[in-house]
């Protein structure tokens, strides 16, 4: 089976429309002001960016702490099995989420640019 | 006596891709890549294969088993992440199905397996939003989710249309089960 005109069409779009959106995701990223932490569909708190801090959260599976340094914030610490939320490393953008999806942890950077973004909270 | 061997060799041919795909999607996992939310895919390959050479039923139980399997070997049998990789393999499964089934003329396996990619994409992202992370700001990630997940989805399809021609060329598989309109 060789390559066909519908798919060279197809990608074409597909680019296309990837190209498209670039300018889409760039436009959201804007510095955060603060960090908001939820565990277990739950609001834990809202902290600010400007202040270094390492805060501890409980999930289902145990502690996670999510530290916060220079405008910055990670997950440093959780107890899940593959880390994938320690290997998802620094965030700084509004708009930006760090999940530990096994301990039902969330931290997500808001901004006050993102006007009624804030007020989505599952 | 026909049917028996028929059935037989279907069983056979099932096993091998089940068990090409479960190899396939360990190796993956061993992959580094910068973020873990981007993945290969190429278990994708054995379900593109079992469409092609076995067929619509072959393919969902291709996928089903890899998944099933897959998440035996990992330890993370019934945990959110099988979910999310059961829904995700199940419904670009049944795409690519039924894009191969009405535009087998239109598109070749890249074609159905970029489908497949993004199905498979949306519908992770689409029941992450749903059960785990409940934030709008996730389906601003969605372009450069589906951007690598087309890019993967070229390349698979791209190996998959090299090894149907193989299989054919080899004369590995009785043609009998070949679906009829392909080529």
């Amino acid at each position: 089976m060789t390559i066909t005109k519908g798919d060279k069409i197809l990608i074409a779009i597909v680019l296309a429309v990837n190209l498209l959106s670039i300018p889409f995701i760039f436009a959201v990223q804007k510095e955060g002001v603060d960090v908001i932490v939820e565990a277990d569909n739950k609001l834990i708190g809202k902290y600010s960016l400007k202040k270094n801090q390492l805060i501890s959260t409980l999930g289902p599976l145990g502690i996670t702490d999510i530290e916060i340094k220079d405008g910055q914030v990670r997950i440093a610490q959780s107890p899940c099995l593959h880390k994938v939320c320690i290997k998802m490393g620094w965030i700084k953008h509004s708009g930006k989420i760090a999940a530990c999806v096994p301990n039902k942890v969330v931290i997500r950077v808001s901004g006050e640019n993102l006007n009624g973004m804030d007020a989505v909270v599952g | 006596m026909i049917d028996t061997t028929q059935d037989t060799r279907k069983i056979v041919y099932i096993s091998l891709l089940v068990a090409m795909s479960v190899v396939l999607h360990t190796l993956e996992q061993m992959i580094p890549l910068p973020s873990p939310w981007i993945k290969f895919g190429i278990s994708n390959i054995a379900t593109l294969l079992a469409l092609v050479l076995l067929g619509f039923k072959e393919a969902i139980i291709v996928t089903l088993l890899r998944v099933l399997i897959g998440s035996i070997l990992f330890g993370t049998f019934l945990s959110p992440t099988f979910m999310l990789s059961l829904m995700g393999g199940v419904s670009s499964a049944i795409v690519m199905g039924v894009f191969y089934k009405f535009f087998p003329r239109y598109f070749s396996l890249i074609g159905i397996s970029l489908f497949g990619a993004y199905a498979h994409t949306t519908v992770v992202i689409i029941l992450v939003y749903y059960f785990i992370i409940h934030h709008k700001e996730l389906f601003y990630l969605l372009p450069v989710f589906l951007f690598f997940s087309a890019v993967t989805g070229i390349i698979n399809g791209i190996i998959a249309n090299k090894l149907v021609m193989k299989v054919i060329e080899e004369k590995v598989l009785g043609l009998n089960l070949l679906q009829k309109d392909y080529y």
